[in-house]
């Protein structure tokens, strides 16, 4: 509520004090006569020893629409006459209770609504979150986490085989339309593994199984030993190893390649030397006696 | 009669230099196969080039291996197959490492001295480049350091690096592949 208005409100109150000493004037100020002005007047002087003029009276108390506020003094004045210290009382003591109670009421559904969106919002990112699928990949022996490097991860549809990044030994899935998505595990280390994703199903996480390869495992064991127990290791590779291996090792940028066989494979891994210790295994192929008939390798 | 005689010789000579032509076309065309620059890219050359640097540092690896006091005789005679399939030939003519007077000597005869060396050598191969191709090699070229007795010596070296298509076997089955093949060891410029 603004001053002026709270003036309206002293003025309402002056009249109806004035009315308590002379209870037989029931009009308002639009018929507060010059007689009824000296009589406040007079009553003014008696109650507070204040003097207030006839024309102040005139000018602000009988204006219907006053468009300013009168001087403070004369506010304190009237404000006294209607009971209070000041004008500064008044002004804060005159706030309706139906207003308050307005604006409590207000300040309740405000926060109501408040928390109803939050919850809202909430539920939203609750049930979002959930929508997004999570893939766990662990080593199926030893239970730990694969490295990330040695595994890639495919969606695959009737278009498109679509890479997706694996990280920290996790797969994330964005929501997608499809009821199934098919995703497909591959590796050099791990036997291929296909994985049916239902989204309408309210699991997060899938923790997917990779099964070791173990002569792939030996051969990444192998490139990455010194020459201690060569002997040993040059029974297992001959073991491992197909008579018809064909070696690719794919050089810088896919620029050239050379190849070797069983024998010249074997002998680089029986004696690793550093240039043996930066080859990477993207694939390997098996024959039907499960023995290591084709594998691709980088050169870093 | 003579004239039968004369039209048939007309007729084979006419034959037999057709033969040689086509003979000279096929030696052509079978050098031509063989010319690096003619079958590779310069990018494929220098990727090529790159892993021939690689073999060179593993030829010195497995040289010093020879020195260690620890190698058993088949670690030492696995450690000779592995650089034997590294090389053209088990009888390049190398540098004496063990001398001084950076004689002459054949792989095999290096092989031997250095089995017997009292104390382990360590080969460090630095600043290794490869120049441009001839036909069938290109050389590398890099400096040499031989760590032995807590002494350090060092070559610029030069080593003929050969690359070319070999019928290889993969068991059952025969492939043609591009094979690199380490070669003769000279100092650079002769110093």
């Amino acid at each position: 509520m603004g001053d002026l208005e709270k003036f309206q409100k002293l003025k309402k109150s002056v009249l109806l004090e004035y009315q308590k000493h002379y209870p037989y004037f029931q009009g308002n100020w639009k018929n507060f006569s010059s007689q009824d002005i000296i009589n406040l007047i007079d009553l003014v002087q008696q109650i507070l020893k204040e003097n207030v003029s006839e024309k102040w009276i005139y000018t602000h108390l009988k204006k219907e629409d006053n468009e300013k506020l009168p001087r403070k003094d004369m506010l304190d004045i009237f404000s006294k006459f209607v009971g209070y210290s000041g004008w500064d009382e008044f002004s804060f003591e005159k706030i309706p209770e139906e207003n308050k109670k307005r604006k409590n009421k207000f300040g309740l559904i405000g926060i109501v609504l408040l928390v109803v969106i939050f919850g809202f919002f909430t539920y939203l990112l609750i049930i979002q979150s959930n929508k997004n699928k999570i893939i766990d990949l662990k080593n199926q022996y030893t239970s730990e986490k694969i490295d990330e490097n040695e595994v890639k991860a495919y969606e695959v549809n009737e278009k498109e085989k679509r890479p997706l990044p694996i990280e920290n030994s996790q797969i994330r899935l964005e929501e997608t339309e499809n009821k199934n998505t098919k995703i497909l595990i591959e590796s050099p280390y791990y036997q291929k593994k296909t994985v049916w994703i239902d989204s309408e199903k309210n699991e997060e996480k899938t923790v997917v199984d990779l099964k070791p390869e173990d002569y792939a495992m030996m051969l990444k064991t192998f490139i990455k030993s010194d020459i201690k127990d060569w002997k040993t290791r040059k029974v297992q590779l001959d073991t491992i190893l197909s008579d018809n291996l064909e070696v690719m090792v794919m050089l810088k940028n896919n620029l050239g390649a050379e190849y070797f066989n069983k024998k010249e494979f074997s002998e680089k891994l029986i004696l690793p030397t550093a240039s043996v210790k930066k080859m990477k295994v993207l694939e390997i192929n098996k024959d039907n006696d499960n023995k290591i008939k084709f594998i691709r390798i980088l050169q870093e | 009669m003579k004239i039968v005689i004369f039209y048939t010789t007309i007729f084979f000579l006419f034959l037999f230099s057709f033969e040689g032509k086509s003979q000279a076309v096929i030696s052509t065309e079978s050098q031509k196969s063989k010319d690096i620059k003619v079958q590779f890219s310069e990018n494929s050359v220098k990727v090529f080039q790159q892993s021939s640097q690689s073999k060179v540092k593993d030829f010195y690896e497995y040289l010093g291996l020879l020195t260690s006091k620890t190698l058993s005789e088949e670690l030492r005679k696995q450690t000779e197959e592995n650089i034997y399939s590294l090389v053209e030939n088990k009888n390049i003519e190398i540098i004496d490492f063990t001398s001084a007077e950076n004689a002459k000597i054949n792989l095999q005869a290096l092989i031997l001295k250095l089995m017997r060396e009292t104390y382990e050598i360590k080969f460090v191969v630095k600043s290794e480049i490869s120049f441009p191709t001839s036909a069938n090699y290109w050389l590398n070229s890099y400096l040499l350091e031989i760590h032995q007795n807590n002494k350090i010596e060092s070559k610029k070296i030069e080593q003929k690096v050969y690359f070319s298509p070999q019928i290889k076997s993969f068991g059952s089955e025969q492939k043609e592949v591009w094979v690199i093949s380490l070669g003769e060891i000279s100092l650079k410029n002769g110093i």
